[in-house]
């Protein structure tokens, strides 16, 4: 059993982790707007595979709450929430179901369109108008594609990482120290 | 690649297809548009392009903010906003009724409509996810 201040430690390194990267990605204008390469959602995928689905969603809802203080726009807030909502119960649910026979990188490219179409679906809602649905195809083959490098991503830090199989320091000093 | 890999690879595949059909098949095709600009999902101005001198702009004062818009021959893009994101700038010109430039900040929608929408056949009429 892992210790609680690890843990702790760990969530809260990969919620400013994920802060970070998306902020830093948010620097660089890309041509068609809702295209990123979605570099922060690597932090809540970590989280899925090293800890579970209560800690992928806290990952997940810091970094939105924070970043909505940090930046402030609530459009961005609503588009993030639509596409959460598709995508973290489908990556846990496909983790959970299928974990044994799927590799981070398939689940992470079905979790960014699930993103993607569930923001997609916000911004229709919000204006009312569904002709927005005609980026769909483009900002759904880009978001597989990115999924892929998230995932592939998250896969690669996993294993540096190897929190999963590194034992734990089993002489640990008690809570009074 | 484990097992189940490539069954969800095309789950994927096919769900983006889908809705790439879905799209391609609504809409598209030259013909003479009008322009229509939406505020807060009321129509509030709506012109026809060809009554429009190509490099004139149109510059809108909704939602608390500014926003200009270019007409070049049949082709209308956003080219100034002072909305937070400026994601409005980036979006593709308008060039069918395909498709449509929105600035979410200031709830505008800027749309090219066919002369004769009574057939309906412009846009999607429906669309479920």
């Amino acid at each position: 059993m892992r210790s609680r201040t690890e843990k702790t430690a760990i969530l809260a390194l990969f919620s400013a982790l994920a802060l970070a990267a998306g902020m830093i990605e948010s620097w660089f204008p890309l041509p068609f707007p809702g295209v990123r390469l979605g570099l922060a959602n690597v932090f809540p995928l970590l989280a899925l595979i090293i800890f579970g689905a209560g800690e992928a969603v806290a990952v997940a809802a810091v970094r939105l709450c924070m970043s909505f203080l940090l930046a402030g726009n609530p459009f961005a807030l609503a588009c993030s929430i639509g596409g959460l909502l598709c995508s973290l119960p489908l990556s846990i649910l496909l983790y959970k179901k299928f974990g044994t026979d799927l590799s981070v990188t398939a689940i992470s490219a079905a979790s960014a369109t699930a993103f993607n179409a569930g923001q997609i679906a916000v911004v229709a809602a919000l204006t009312s108008e569904p002709a927005i649905l005609a980026y769909a195809p483009v900002i759904l083959s880009v978001g597989a594609v990115t999924g892929i490098s998230v995932g592939y991503l998250a896969d690669k830090i996993r294993n540096r990482l190897s929190l999963e199989k590194r034992a734990l320091p089993t002489k640990e000093t008690p809570a009074s120290k | 690649m484990k097992s189940k890999d490539k069954a969800l690879y095309l789950a994927i595949l096919f769900f983006t297809a889908i809705v790439w059909m879905i799209t391609a098949i609504s809409g598209g095709g030259a013909g003479e548009f009008f322009l229509e600009i939406t505020a807060d999902g009321k129509s509030i101005k709506s012109v026809e392009l060809s009554g429009i001198e190509p490099g004139a702009s149109i510059t809108l004062h909704e939602g608390g903010g500014m926003n200009e818009l270019l007409i070049s021959g049949n082709a209308v893009r956003m080219i100034s906003s002072d909305c937070p994101g400026g994601d409005c700038l980036k979006m593709a010109p308008l060039v069918s009724e395909r498709g449509a430039i929105v600035c979410l900040p200031h709830r505008l929608v800027i749309k090219l409509r066919r002369k004769d929408e009574d057939r309906n056949s412009g846009g999607i009429d429906a669309i479920s996810y």
